[in-house]
């Protein structure tokens, strides 16, 4: 902008010295810059498969090891273009991600509120919960093999396990951080119980729901994944232990790009529903600090 | 007739270590239908206490508030209005949605409820802020709203505790002015906490000063100042006179605060 633009004049002194802000400084535009990740990330990625390919034509490495880059994404697009693998594999694991991510969030959110309201289900409950998730879970998938079988069930219950901590600790911690006077308002109102929850309660945990969510959609694909990988004949971490077994490495690689893939739209699905349903949360909303 | 009768009433707080702590002792007050109290006070007084007492958030140790005349309990079919320290808006509600809540949990239709939101938010002077989310607003406007809120349902008394004490001094004075005219216009009873003077002698009918350790009422002082009372007038002989003699009486019954551990001891 110029200093003769007649519309916006710039602010002057009383000695008429004209007063401008200070232009933004070099990380100040880039930090402000929405598209920033935009341009990174590709550059990042590129930079990347370029060291790659570097290292593995200069150590001249067996493409049992490490395939080239251009090897593996080729597999990655027979993978992805083979109606098998998504049939029997991608929708097999994100058939027991969701089923998990289902009875965690029934179970977490349930328990976690009860937690969070009443401090003496608290005390008694909090040891057997803390229980479950220090046992290293990797040693039940065996368990739930034995009672569950090689199917799917036992990997629902595996991301189920994974899960509903995250959504559980953080729904407590929503209920309880909802502010007195809150509960004030809602006694003066003669609210009842039911209309306490639906109105005050449940509204002011969303976001911190959202935040286990964020959490738990990340443990249910390990859990799922991890579940078939010890024991399963069907999904994505069955057919990495096939892959391997085969020592198809370039389609071991493209499995695992297809399973951070596949990580990373559920996480994407969980960030988008915040827009939906808590547009008015400061998370949401567009950071109003320069 | 009474719209508030404040009988006998005495709170005492489970405190820490076993001991019991006295915040108020052997209360009552008399509060006409239409009058606007002020309970004034030092911190400690437990005037927040006997405000929420007559709110019904507390229940009293000993005594009992009564409503209009009868029980409480019987008499309660429309909740009082209550505006707190912090505008206590939902910030998922727009600023409409959060002035509907009360007519919302009381079974009010929608058209209805359009209408007495629109009426409530230009009677505190915020007729275009209807769609805004609560972080939009500025303090002063969300305190507003808050009121708007607590008027909504029309109730019959209005309980203030402390709403402005978060607010800078002009904008203070400014939405001091602002409760005068909106009082003016409904007359509600109004029970009002500050521990500000000047709050004190510029809004009340009467003040009524508590003192501490335990709480109990210290004195009652009408203020016969002329109504709309106009910022003006708080430079007035009168005015300050009033603020002037309720001071000391604060500073005698801190004195007293002061001295009362040292005899104990």
């Amino acid at each position: 902008m110029t200093t003769t633009d007649q519309r916006h004049p710039a602010p002057t002194t009383s000695s008429g010295q004209q007063l401008r802000p200070p232009p933004p400084t070099l990380s100040q535009r880039l930090r402000n810059n929405r598209w920033l990740s935009f341009y990174t990330s590709p550059l990042l990625i590129a930079l990347f498969l370029v060291a790659w390919k570097v290292y593995v034509e200069v150590t001249d490495l067996s493409r049992f090891v490490l395939p080239a880059p251009e090897a593996v994404f080729k597999s990655f697009i027979e993978q992805i273009t083979d109606p098998f693998v998504w049939q029997t594999h991608i929708w097999t694991t994100f058939y027991e991600v969701m089923m998990g991510l289902a009875l965690a969030i029934v179970l977490g959110v349930g328990l976690g509120l009860m937690i969070g309201k009443s401090p003496l289900f608290d005390r008694i409950a909090r040891p057997f919960i803390v229980a479950t998730q220090v046992v290293p879970k990797v040693a039940l998938v065996p368990l739930f093999i034995l009672w569950l079988g090689f199917g799917p069930s036992s990997k629902v219950v595996m991301a189920a396990l994974l899960a509903f901590f995250p959504l559980l600790i953080n729904t407590s911690f929503g209920v309880r951080s909802v502010p007195g006077s809150m509960h004030d308002l809602m006694t003066t109102l003669k609210a009842s119980r039911w209309e306490r929850f639906w109105r005050a309660d449940l509204p002011y945990t969303m976001p911190f729901i959202l935040a286990g969510m964020e959490l738990a959609v990340v443990q249910a694909t390990i859990g799922a994944i991890v579940g078939e990988y010890l024991g399963g004949d069907k999904g994505l971490g069955r057919y990495a232990v096939n892959l391997q077994n085969g020592l198809q490495v370039d389609k071991l690689f493209g499995a695992i790009l297809i399973m951070a893939l596949f990580g990373f739209t559920l996480y994407s699905v969980v960030t988008g529903a915040r827009r939906l349903l808590i547009p008015w949360h400061e998370s949401v909303q567009p950071r109003r600090t320069p | 007739m009474s719209a508030i009768k404040v009988e006998g009433v005495s709170k005492v707080f489970a405190g820490a270590g076993g001991q019991s702590m006295v915040a108020l002792s052997d209360v009552s007050l008399d509060i006409a239908d239409g009058e606007f109290v002020v309970l004034l006070g030092p911190s400690g007084c437990g005037k927040t206490t006997l405000l929420r007492i007559i709110g019904q958030l507390e229940s009293p140790t000993v005594g009992r508030v009564r409503l209009d005349h009868g029980e409480r309990q019987e008499n309660a079919d429309r909740p009082l209005g209550f505006v707190f320290q912090e505008a206590t808006l939902m910030p998922w509600r727009s600023t409409g949605a959060n002035v509907a809540l009360p007519l919302e949990m009381a079974g009010v239709g929608r058209r209805e409820r359009t209408e007495k939101v629109r009426e409530m938010l230009s009677l505190v002077g915020l007729p275009d802020a209807e769609n805004k989310l609560p972080h939009q607003l500025s303090g002063g406007m969300r305190q507003r709203v808050s009121i708007a809120r607590a008027l909504a349902h029309d109730p019959q008394v209005l309980l203030m505790d402390e709403p402005f004490g978060a607010l800078d001094a002009q904008t203070r004075d400014m939405m001091n002015a602002e409760l005068q005219r909106i009082w003016l216009e409904n007359r509600k009873t109004v029970v009002f906490v500050t521990h500000s003077v000047s709050e004190a002698v510029f809004l009340a009918d009467r003040i009524v000063m508590l003192g501490t350790k335990p709480g109990h009422i210290h004195s009652i002082t009408e203020v016969t100042l002329p109504r709309p009372r106009t910022l003006a007038m708080t430079e007035s002989a009168e005015f300050r006179a009033l603020a002037t003699e309720l001071r000391r009486q604060i500073g005698e019954v801190q004195q007293d605060n002061d001295i009362r551990p040292a005899v104990s001891a």
